[in-house]
């Protein structure tokens, strides 16, 4: 992984490197499985009662924390406490919030009462639960940083060497049972090339890799040798999303304007090396709100120019850049820093939109300084960025018109209110197919609206050692059944 | 400067250096390729006649971005250097010949500023800019090099105000700023110029490196930094990306030390 | 002696004074903040930043912040570190000893061979093979070094396997025995070690070149000469000696060099070192670790410089002198 763990209590951890190795050492109430379905994982099943509003989990039984303490009623309760409370830096406290009340029926049954019915809600209890006997007695505001974390799950911590190397062994006593991988080491890399030389030198089992990574060393005949590839659909998009509150963007003519004037499969071709789809709106197609049935809009340079044409642009003086009342249409993408495939987008949407008389500078900006300055602050014509969005499908955080104060996620100032309706809705339906439909009419109307210019969606690229056995990549990807992995004796690396 | 013209290691550097830095002003001469016009069906070509170094992954031609390249390189050294130029022999002339609080409190501040690990500050310096423009680039490597100019001034002029042609101007009833500018300047001169080529080499490979973690220079406007850290992208890929912009980096910087140490030489004799 | 240590303590306190205004307000003019990094998620929601602003103390005004800070730092206490909420004091020491040890097995190594290249272009000076020496030296300097690293990861780490790509240790290290975990050491600092000394031959080489010419041209070797003393002789007790004192000082010089310097190999060879964590925290915006690295970074320089300053008094009486008349 490229960057370092920062914290391996879970609901601290707002980072991806964390979050990971959390998963391996934490159980929440319900997981995804492989077909990204909810199902148990503390919770042996669960009830949703008065319309929603009242959720009820049953417990697994005789689950013991990794030190031989039983988990219980209690631990879902402390976590809770946690989640809500102002001095805990949690990130996660959003959804947590909408409860009202929560108590333990009996040692293995937790009843959670929402104020409103709260769609989300169940989702969100795939968040690791926490041991009370462990961590009542400290201030998580303070103690970031736990040396020993103990969870329920199937691996547990042996030695964290900051910024080089977590190394996890497995659990004897997990609840399903013990993991046949003796030993999980994650290593720390920040730098990519170094990361795939490692990976060139067998020295790193699994590593992600860039697009083209990805297509040139399929050719490597070393490469194929050891490793499987794999391409698995991500839950993330790439768009550029416009700053409404600019004249420049505020006609829809325009923004769909330069919807036509952008070819994205040739960004997909040439910067993905084909390793992505063209995206049709804000959902990926593993959600299961995505449909098929939005297309997204062909690249027409004809359209284009038409639907400028039509919204008062023209290039009178003949210098190539479209005027309207004497202001040229000038703007520029900001960007952030260190990803190399954002800035290379950035840079072929500034050669295509050239072509329809459009000027557009390129500004690339350190990450901290970018939510800082460019996104909280609105300062900026259109950023280039990605969403990696949860698997539920609310989307009331990015387009609901009211979530439009600074560091809020609403930035591009987007309003419509059929869409505020619809997107409320979405949030009290519990059932799938309604959501569906729902969520359906949302994107569709984003997409008409173009809040943002939707791109692709990556795909997420990966290999992995061959000498690992029962690898069964599934929709949600290889990892969800890493306990019943192994390796035959002949290849095991490692003296342990 | 006879001297100069007859040192092997300066002449070998000059013409490094002289040769890099033409081709990098005449490069509209050399290539007609636009170093930043994207030719997606172009991308990762090897070497060929049709481009000679080949092309990067957007399809642009590596000669023509090499070339463009060279001169933000090269003008990140030469502005960067003239800055910590200016600020050093500014600060060192008035610390080394009005000497008492003045000098006092100015050298305190070299000290201060020579703690610093130069790398470390212009790092937090470039990260905490607010858009890292090349000029912002070059006024960071000016205003964090400034010490040892200022130093070698100021020591310089504390042993010619002693010598006796100094001593005369002054009683001579030559203005103070008069002495500095035309006497004692110039005398100070030879060890400047090599601090200043070094330091230019410096320049260069800290504009490299701050493009290699990704704090340089900006896309799409090419830099030799910046098109090694595209490389690094395509590592195992296209060889021709990291090859030619670390020789460019490499001769340059060879070239300027060559030169440096020529200067030294001569000074000497 | 006294009053020259007195003096140069009282120095010492003045500049690490400084040294914490300086970097102080470097990192405090600046845009974006500390939190940058946390709350870009969408179910990080308004309040949660709100608190996290708070719980940090960063809407305290700018000299309450470093007041408080330097009150702390007196008794080495730089606060917590923004991302992990480890004291920064802690991730500093267990940073320390690696970067030093790999500086001073590269500085060692660096003497071993710049010396006698310094001392034969001194002998030979202005003929080819101290031209030769002058270009080697010099070519070593050029290359960038991270272009170099790459260049050595992928020939000898990736195509011939002969040493490992990255890292400090292979993963299963503490399974090894007391010899193997030397050798395994060994084969992973090869790479790091080496692109690190290549680099800094020149500027130390140049510098012993320089002084023993001096000392070869100075009275007294003259003078040894004409007594007719062997060349050896010569060369080992008087002229090298007097070149070594200023070397001495080269020492201390070189500390900010190399820790600059780290940044980038550590960041290339997944080193655990102060120069990675110092660009970790640059660029996640941690204000407390990056003030304690600046300081701890110019603590060392001046610790440098000092031990430096030492030697050379030791070694040579005539500096005390000089010190205590001024």
């Amino acid at each position: 992984m490229g960057a370092g763990v920062r914290t391996l209590i879970p609901i601290l951890a707002s980072d991806s490197a964390s979050a990971e190795v959390c998963s391996f050492i934490f159980n929440g109430l319900l997981k995804y499985d492989k077909d990204l379905k909810l199902k148990g994982d503390l919770a042996e099943s669960w009830e949703i009662k008065d319309g929603g509003r009242t959720l009820i989990f049953h417990l697994r039984r005789r689950v013991k924390w990794q030190d031989g303490v039983e988990f219980s009623a209690q631990d879902v309760i402390f976590t809770y406490q946690k989640l809500v409370d102002p001095r805990v830096p949690t990130p996660y406290s959003g959804d947590f919030k909408r409860i009202s009340a929560i108590k333990a029926l009996d040692k293995y049954t937790v009843e959670v009462k929402y104020t409103h019915p709260f769609a989300p809600a169940l989702a969100s209890w795939t968040m690791s639960i926490i041991p009370k006997h462990l961590l009542e007695d400290k201030d998580l505001s303070k103690l970031r940083f736990w040396e020993n974390p103990i969870g329920t799950g199937p691996y547990e911590l042996v030695r964290w060497k900051h910024q080089q190397l977590i190394e996890l062994r497995a659990n004897k006593n997990y609840f399903e049972y013990p993991p046949f991988i003796e030993r999980v080491i994650f290593r720390i890399i920040p730098d990519s090339a170094t990361l795939f030389l490692e990976v060139l030198s067998q020295a790193v089992d699994n590593a992600s890799l860039t697009p083209l990574q990805y297509v040139v060393n399929a050719k490597s005949a070393l490469f194929r040798k050891n490793f499987l590839k794999f391409r698995l659909p991500s839950h993330s998009f790439i768009y550029l999303g416009y700053n409404l509150e600019n004249p420049l963007f505020s006609d829809k003519k325009v923004r769909r304007a330069l919807n036509f004037a952008v070819d994205k499969k040739e960004i997909v071709k040439s910067i993905y090396h084909s390793q992505a789809l063209v995206s049709n709106g804000p959902f990926t197609p593993q959600s299961w709100a995505y449909s098929e049935s939005l297309k997204p809009a062909s690249y027409s340079l004809e359209k284009a120019r038409r639907l400028l044409e039509e919204a008062g642009w023209q290039d009178r003086d003949g210098d190539g850049i479209l005027e309207k009342e004497g202001k040229k249409f000038r703007f520029t993408i900001t960007t952030n820093q260190g990803s190399f495939l954002r800035q290379k987008i950035a840079e072929i949407i500034q050669h295509q939109l050239k072509k329809v008389g459009i000027g557009v500078d390129i500004k690339v900006v350190e990450w901290s300084v970018f939510i800082e300055r460019v996104i909280n602050q609105r300062n900026f014509d259109a950023v280039l960025l990605g969403w990696s969005l949860s698997f539920d499908p609310d989307l009331y955080d990015i387009f609901y018109s009211k979530k439009t104060a600074p560091g809020e996620f609403n930035f591009v100032g987007y309003n419509n209110p059929e869409v505020d309706k619809l997107l409320l809705a979405g949030r009290r339906t519990f059932d799938r197919e309604k959501r569906k439909a729902i969520y359906t009419q949302v994107a569709r109307l984003i997409y008409e609206d173009q809040p943002y210019m939707f791109i692709a969606v990556p795909y997420s690229l990966s290999c992995l050692h061959r000498r690992f056995r029962g690898v069964k990549p599934a929709r949600s990807g290889y990892f969800y059944n890493f306990i019943d992995w192994w390796v035959e004796k002949q290849e095991r690396k490692y003296m342990f | 400067m006879k001297h100069l013209f007859r040192n092997p290691i300066f002449l070998s550097g000059f013409f490094i250096i002289f040769f890099i830095a033409f081709v990098c002003v005449f490069a509209p001469f050399i290539t007609s390729y636009n170093p930043n016009a994207i030719n997606l069906k172009e991308a990762l070509l090897s070497p060929s006649s049709r481009h000679l170094l080949g092309t990067d992954t957007l399809g642009r031609d590596l000669l023509a971005r090499l070339l463009y390249g060279g001169r933000v390189s090269l003008a990140v050294g030469f502005v960067a250097v003239g800055i910590s130029v200016l600020i050093g022999v500014a600060l060192g002339s008035i610390a080394g010949f009005y000497g008492g609080v003045i000098d006092e409190i100015i050298s305190r501040f070299i000290d201060i500023m020579l703690c610093f690990p130069s790398f470390f500050l212009i790092l937090s310096l470039v990260a905490l800019a607010r858009h890292p423009s090349l000029y912002i680039i070059m006024a960071i490597i000016g205003f964090t090099s400034w010490m040892s100019p200022a130093r070698l001034i100021r020591a310089e002029i504390l042993s010619l105000r002693q010598r006796n042609f100094v001593i005369a101007a002054l009683s001579c009833g030559l203005s103070q700023r008069r002495v500095i500018m035309r006497h004692i300047i110039p005398n100070a001169w030879g060890p400047v110029m090599v601090n200043a080529t070094l330091s230019m080499a410096v320049a260069v490979l800290i504009e490299s490196s701050l493009s290699f973690l990704g704090l340089g220079v900006q896309p799409p406007q090419a830099s030799w930094g910046n098109i090694l850290l595209e490389a690094k992208e395509c590592l195992g890929v296209g060889w021709w990306m990291s090859v030619f912009p670390g020789l460019a980096i490499f001769f340059t910087v060879l070239g300027l030390n060559l030169i440096g140490e020529g200067i030294r030489e001569s000074l000497h004799k | 002696m006294l009053r020259f240590i007195i003096r140069r303590l009282f120095n010492i306190v003045f500049l690490l004074v400084g040294i914490s205004l300086v970097s102080f307000l470097v990192i405090h003019l600046s845009p974006g903040s500390p939190l940058g990094g946390v709350v870009f998620n969408p179910k990080v929601s308004l309040e949660v930043k709100a608190k996290l602003t708070k719980i940090y103390g960063l809407d305290k005004p700018l000299i309450q912040q470093y007041l408080d800070w330097l009150r702390r730092i007196v008794r080495f206490d730089f606060g917590v570190s923004l991302l992990d909420g480890r004291r920064v004091i802690d991730k500093i020491k267990e940073r320390i000893p690696l970067t030093l040890f790999i500086n001073l097995i590269s500085l060692f190594i660096i003497f071993l061979i710049a010396l006698p290249l310094g001392i034969i272009g001194a002998l030979k000076k202005g003929s080819g093979l101290d031209r030769a020496i002058t270009v080697f030296v010099f070519v070593g300097f050029s290359f960038p070094s991270f272009w170099l690293a790459l260049l050595l990861m992928q020939t000898l780490a990736v195509h011939w396997q002969i040493v490992p790509v990255s890292g400090l240790v292979s993963v299963d290290f503490p399974y090894y025995s007391w010899a193997g975990k030397v050798w395994d050491l060994a084969r992973h600092l090869v790479l790091p070690i080496f692109v690190s000394t290549f680099g800094a031959l020149a500027g130390i080489s140049r510098y012993v070149r320089e002084e023993m010419h001096t000392a070869l041209s100075s009275k007294f070797i003259i003078l040894a000469r004409a007594k007719g003393l062997p060349q050896r002789l010569i060369l080992l007790r008087h002229a090298l000696r007097n070149a070594l004192l200023p070397v001495i000082t080269i020492l201390g010089l070189s500390v900010p060099g190399l820790l600059g310097g780290s940044v980038i190999f550590e960041t290339i060879f997944s080193l655990p070192g102060m120069g990675r964590l110092f660009y970790e925290g640059v660029m996640a915006r941690d204000y407390p670790l990056i003030m304690g690295l600046l300081v701890i970074g110019a603590v060392l320089t001046l610790l440098g410089n000092l031990l430096a300053d030492i030697g050379y008094a030791l070694a040579d009486p005539r500096i005390r002198y000089e010190a205590e008349e001024k």
